[in-house]
């Protein structure tokens, strides 16, 4: 108790008016915690709207349903709808088909529903009072008819008959406006741009006659739900799964988990950032008051009151930026919301507007990790204020005072131990799916090679310094050997801007890495398997299992055209893997092993033959990994005609989507799936033909009947390379940050270090220095510090990159990477790191050259 | 943590066959070698000796600020080695005051406040570590500047203020490092004036390091150390009054 009092009035008479002093070093700090706060706190907030939106956009479209049956993507089969009401216990059941369509004024969701039957499932969904259609016969016999949400009719000005066009998987299509539906349940979702069609009208529209994407269940208030689900699970067989509409979202939980461990990566990039902002706040607002806690100690104040106080003084930056943090986050969640829903949605699956509420746990969060991050960087500078050398800093002169020589050996010992066993820590073979297991798994070994690097620091300085004496000798400028001798006085405490720097430095090395191994495998995947000339695809974009389709048989329009010498559709939709969502590619014949040439990582002897044959199928590296599969062993499939079991011939690379991909021949395919759409036109042409003139002739043929996009590979794979660079632009963004935190250590460093080595600056100013020389010298001294300190961030950011690219990702996703060290980077890295310390030591190296050298011989 | 129970007759402060030695390198280098001394109550002493004479880690073991290699510092018969580092903290803030050359106040902070820094530091009341300040603050004759913050005072009146800080705890003994030594002469004489009133009038044992003799020769006892041992003790032969006329 009396050591909190001691520390209360410290910080209330000597740290508080030392901030005052120093408004923007405070500034800085409190920013630091704020913004690691704010991106934790807008990553959480980022996933929990998308996810909650797309639950409540199930729930919404569920209606009062109590079970669904669904088969993501795939479809299910309509005649189940008339087995399923026989089920006891069921009292309804409907079908439902959703899809979104572009229109030439935006985009529309089309809900196709059996408008005049069921009204028990429908009652909650489109219920009769809030749907208006004037001539229900006239509605459900053309099957061009649409009820549009009268908020939409308002915003596009449309009158009852108006037309609208949409660019529909079977071709440009006319759709008439025949009623309206009040915005209200799933009618409101998407901003109302929402349309109701009758049944068999959807299934002509979107080319899927015959097949429902959820068949909506509701029970009697008296079935006993797990008796009914049995049943139903029976009825199904195999062809879809059962689930309660609550557990989709749970689905969709599983299928963000990458997205959800990279962003968490970004966010513990965030706080480190805080971390190194705030340690090197108190470092140097410690380093400036160690004469005031020196007196303190000397009067009596207790080491521990000191060290208290540091750490109410890092609570107080904590608490403060926590706050500040969450405002930041519900910020920049605000601004980042539509990009990553968007990105969502057109990958995994679409959801309605989601809502942004900064909650308890949020708050909790936030508090949480400014605390912990301010309290994790206060450790050292609270140890160091608590032990700070008393007679050192109130006498004239150092006196008898000395200080131990540093134990440079052990140091090394103790760092190489622990590079050893972090380097170990990424070697630990595990599965997780999630998010904060991979992150601990990656953090923990890197954060321990991060402070093995810390120990070596002064050994390495003081290697450094040897080997460039040997180097230059006495040929060296006087300058030059001052810079040398005064490094190598003192390498543990020159170690001061050499850890965050090399931390720093190795932060951005580290994504610069996973970017650039990333991009290098994933394009060159790309490059090697998208061999065709020409691809034909359904929208603007690259084909998606979430994205826009037209019918396989568009195939037969291409195949005639003048200089084509092969086409293939294929076809991509999700699939359900026992509980896991994966994506489903059809390719036909030999095409993975002939004409598209997917490397291979383990395959049966007959591998091409099987799955030419349909019997085989190929499994991304990825997914095996995750599934534990190997070539030869059977996995089973839920198509529209049941289970089929299909052995594994192949585990080939394959980038499609992080959530792994099987693939099946197209044949196949289209026979068990009942699935006439497709994703992709690969077109090869003839040799010696100009690409160019068959594009436009596959334009000119495709045009009446489909709405489609030609794309040459070069485009292709710029497409997949812009995408990337969206999505990684995040990464860059952290690591500027962290560079600028490197810069602001560095800064820091310098401004203590000068100011600590006035007296002495002033000895050499008498004896023999003019201040140009002295200038000169410390800066060379800088630099040195600077290469240093950039060459340790490129050896450990190197060490990590391939840790993380080459075990890490592998863990995480299942991704195998080719490691791609950025060079350039790492040698642009080293002279910022050199120019910085330079520029970072110039400021108070000149002002304190300029002072008189009585001046400094006196200051203390 | 231990409590100090001072003895009433025992040495304010003592020190016996206190070595401290330091190892740069391969080369081990005593800075003390065997050093004894004992301060009785009420007793003004001065020690002298030229540079690397080992005054300054006399200073630093003795006001336990580091540990000897072998030997021992006794305060009021209390042996610092039974006292962890809580223990020694609260020999400074309780019996042991110190007074250095370069006054080492707090720059921040008034005069007064600066004298309530080590009763703060024990826990005193605001209100109490006020009253006592102020006193001890007119004491020294500084009763006109209790709100002047170091840079508003002088040479001389910032020393009786870290005068006035070393007192304000009631020690035992207090310990000046070279307290004249920043000072010019007129205010030199005015701060060892000071001490020696208040050791005289207060009862106060005084441990004075310095470098000049005149300053030495305030003293009721000189103990001169050469490497690391004490070399010679004097009583002056002057009366502290002659000894001030020296110096003006």
């Amino acid at each position: 108790m009396k050591a909190l009092r001691a520390a209360l009035w410290l910080i209330e008479d000597v740290a508080l008016p030392y901030h005052r002093r120093h408004v923007a070093r405070a500034a800085l700090t409190l920013l630091g915690v704020a913004i690691g706060c704010a991106i934790v706190v807008a990553v959480e907030l980022l996933n929990r709207s998308v996810v909650g939106s797309f639950r409540e956009t199930v729930e919404t479209i569920a209606g009062s349903a109590d079970l669904q049956v669904t088969n993501p993507g795939a479809g299910v089969p309509e005649v189940l709808l008339e087995a399923i009401p026989e089920i006891p216990g069921i009292t309804s059941a409907a079908g439902l088909l959703q899809a979104t369509l572009p229109t030439p004024r935006g985009e529309l969701t089309i809900f196709g529903v059996d408008v005049f039957g069921d009204q028990v499932v429908r009652a909650r969904q489109f219920p009769p009072e809030a749907v208006t259609i004037p001539d229900e016969f006239a509605f459900t016999n053309a099957l061009d008819s649409v009820a549009l949400s009268t908020a939409l009719l308002e915003r596009w000005d449309l009158a009852p008959e108006a037309a609208i066009e949409v660019a529909a998987p079977a071709g440009r299509r006319v759709l008439r406006v025949r009623g309206t539906v009040e915005p209200r349940g799933p009618a409101a979702l998407y901003d109302g741009a929402v349309a109701l069609l009758d049944l068999p009208a959807a299934q002509q529209l979107l080319g899927r006659v015959g097949l429902l994407d959820q068949i909506d269940i509701v029970l009697a208030e008296d079935a006993e739900p797990v008796v009914v689900r049995a049943a139903l699970e029976r009825v199904v067989a195999g062809r879809a799964r059962v689930h309660a509409p609550r557990e989709r979202a749970t689905g969709l939980d599983g299928m963000l988990l990458n997205l959800r461990t990279f962003l968490s990566l970004v966010s513990l990039e965030a706080i480190v950032v805080g971390i190194f902002l705030v340690h090197h706040a108190l470092a140097t607002a410690i380093a400036h008051r160690r004469r005031e806690l020196a007196i303190c100690r000397a009067v009596g104040f207790a080491p521990r009151a000191l060290a208290l106080a540091v750490a109410l003084e890092a609570l107080a930056f904590g608490l403060v930026g926590a706050v500040v943090g969450c405002g930041l986050g519900v910020g920049l969640a605000e601004l980042a919301l539509d990009a990553v829903r968007g990105a969502v949605g057109a990958i995994y699956a679409r959801s309605g507007a989601g809502s942004l509420e900064l909650g308890v746990r949020q708050v909790m969060l936030a508090l949480l990790l400014g605390v912990g991050t301010a309290l994790a960087a206060a450790v050292a500078p609270a140890r160091s204020a608590a032990r700070v050398p008393v007679l050192r800093h109130l006498r004239r002169d150092d006196g008898d005072g000395r200080e131990g020589a540093p134990r440079l050996r052990a140091m090394v010992v103790a760092g190489a131990a622990l590079i050893g066993l972090g380097t170990a820590g990424f070697f630990i073979e595990y599965r997780s799916t999630s998010a904060l297991v991979h992150l601990f798994l990656m953090a923990v070994p890197a954060a321990l090679l991060a402070l093995g690097f810390a120990l070596i620091v002064p050994a390495a300085l003081a290697g450094f310094v040897a080997l460039l004496r040997k180097l230059v000798g006495e040929r060296a400028p006087i300058t030059v050997q001052l810079a040398l001798e005064s490094l190598a006085r003192d390498p543990v405490r020159r170690r001061g801007p050499l850890t965050p720097m090399l931390v720093a430095f190795a932060l951005v090395l580290l994504g610069a890495s996973m970017v650039a191994s990333l991009r290098a495998s994933i394009l060159g995947w790309v490059e090697r398997t998208l061999a065709a000339d020409l691809y034909v695809v359904a929208g603007p974009s690259l084909p998606l299992p979430s994205g826009e389709t037209f019918p396989a048989a568009l195939e037969a329009r291409v195949v005639p055209i003048d200089g084509v010498a092969k086409v293939a559709a294929s076809r991509l939709v999700y699939t359900q893997l026992g509980e896991r969502t994966v994506v489903l590619r059809s390719l036909r014949g030999r095409l993975p092993f002939d004409g598209l040439d997917y490397p291979v990582r383990e395959a049966l002897p007959d591998a091409a033959e099987s799955f030419a044959r349909g019997e085989a199928v190929l499994v991304s590296d990825d997914l095996a990994h995750r599934e534990g599969l190997r070539a030869g062993d059977t996995i089973e499939l839920a198509t529209a005609s049941g289970p089929r079991r299909f052995t594994v011939g192949a585990l080939v690379v394959d980038f499609t989507l992080d959530v792994g991909t099987i693939t099946l021949e197209e044949a196949t395919y289209r026979r068990f799936w009942k699935d006439d759409l497709a994703n992709v036109l690969y077109v090869w042409t003839e040799s010696g033909v100009a690409v160019p003139a068959v594009r436009r002739a596959i334009e000119q043929a495709l045009e009446p009947v489909a709405k489609t996009s030609i794309l040459t590979a070069g485009q292709f794979e710029r497409d997949v390379s812009g995408a990337l660079d969206g999505a990684l632009r995040l990464t860059w963004a952290i690591e500027l940050v962290a560079l600028g935190i490197a810069l602001i250590g560095v800064v820091n460093f310098f401004l203590v270090e000068v100011s600590d080595r006035r007296r002495e600056m002033g000895l050499l100013r008498a004896v023999a220095f003019g201040p140009r020389a002295l200038g000169r010298s410390l800066l060379t001294e800088a630099a040195l510090l600077g290469l240093l300190g950039g060459l340790l961030g490129v050896a450990y950011g190197g060490l990590v990159s391939w840790l993380v690219v080459s075990r890490s990702a592998r863990l995480v996703s299942g991704w195998s990477l080719d490691f791609v060290f950025p060079l350039g980077l790492a040698a642009t890295t080293v002279v910022v790191a050199t120019v910085a310390a330079v520029l970072a030591a110039g400021f108070p190296v000149r002002r304190a050259s300029a002072r008189a050298v009585a001046e400094l011989v006196s200051m203390e | 943590m231990q409590i100090l129970s001072p003895e009433a007759k025992a040495a304010p402060l003592e020190a016996r066959g206190l070595i401290k030695s330091y190892r740069l390198g391969s080369v081990e280098t005593r800075a003390l070698d065997g050093l004894d001394l004992r301060i009785e109550p009420r007793e003004f002493v001065s020690v002298m000796g030229p540079s690397g004479s080992g005054k300054s880690t006399l200073l630093n073991l003795l006001v336990g600020l580091d540990r000897p290699s072998a030997g021992e510092v006794l305060v009021e018969g209390v042996p610092l080695s039974t006292l962890d580092e809580d223990g020694l903290t609260a020999l400074r803030r309780t019996r042991v005051g110190v007074v250095f050359q370069a006054f080492n106040l707090l720059p921040g902070l008034a005069a007064q406040e600066n004298v309530e820094l080590p009763l703060r530091a024990a826990g005193a009341s605001r209100r109490e570590a006020t009253e006592r300040a102020r006193a001890m603050l007119v004491a020294v004759g500084l009763g006109e500047r209790l709100r002047h913050r170091p840079d508003e005072l002088s040479g001389g009146q910032a020393q009786r203020v870290a005068i006035a800080r070393a007192l304000v705890i009631e020690p035992a003994i207090v310990v000046a490092d070279e307290p004249t030594g920043s000072l010019d002469s007129e205010s030199g004489t005015g701060v060892l004036r000071l001490l020696r009133r208040l050791n005289e009038e207060q009862g106060v044992a005084i441990l004075m390091v310095t470098h000049a003799p005149a300053a030495a020769a305030h003293a009721d006892r000189i103990v001169t150390m050469c490497d690391g041992r004490v070399v010679s003790e004097d009583r002056p032969r002057a009366t502290p009054s002659v000894a001030m006329r020296g110096l003006a």
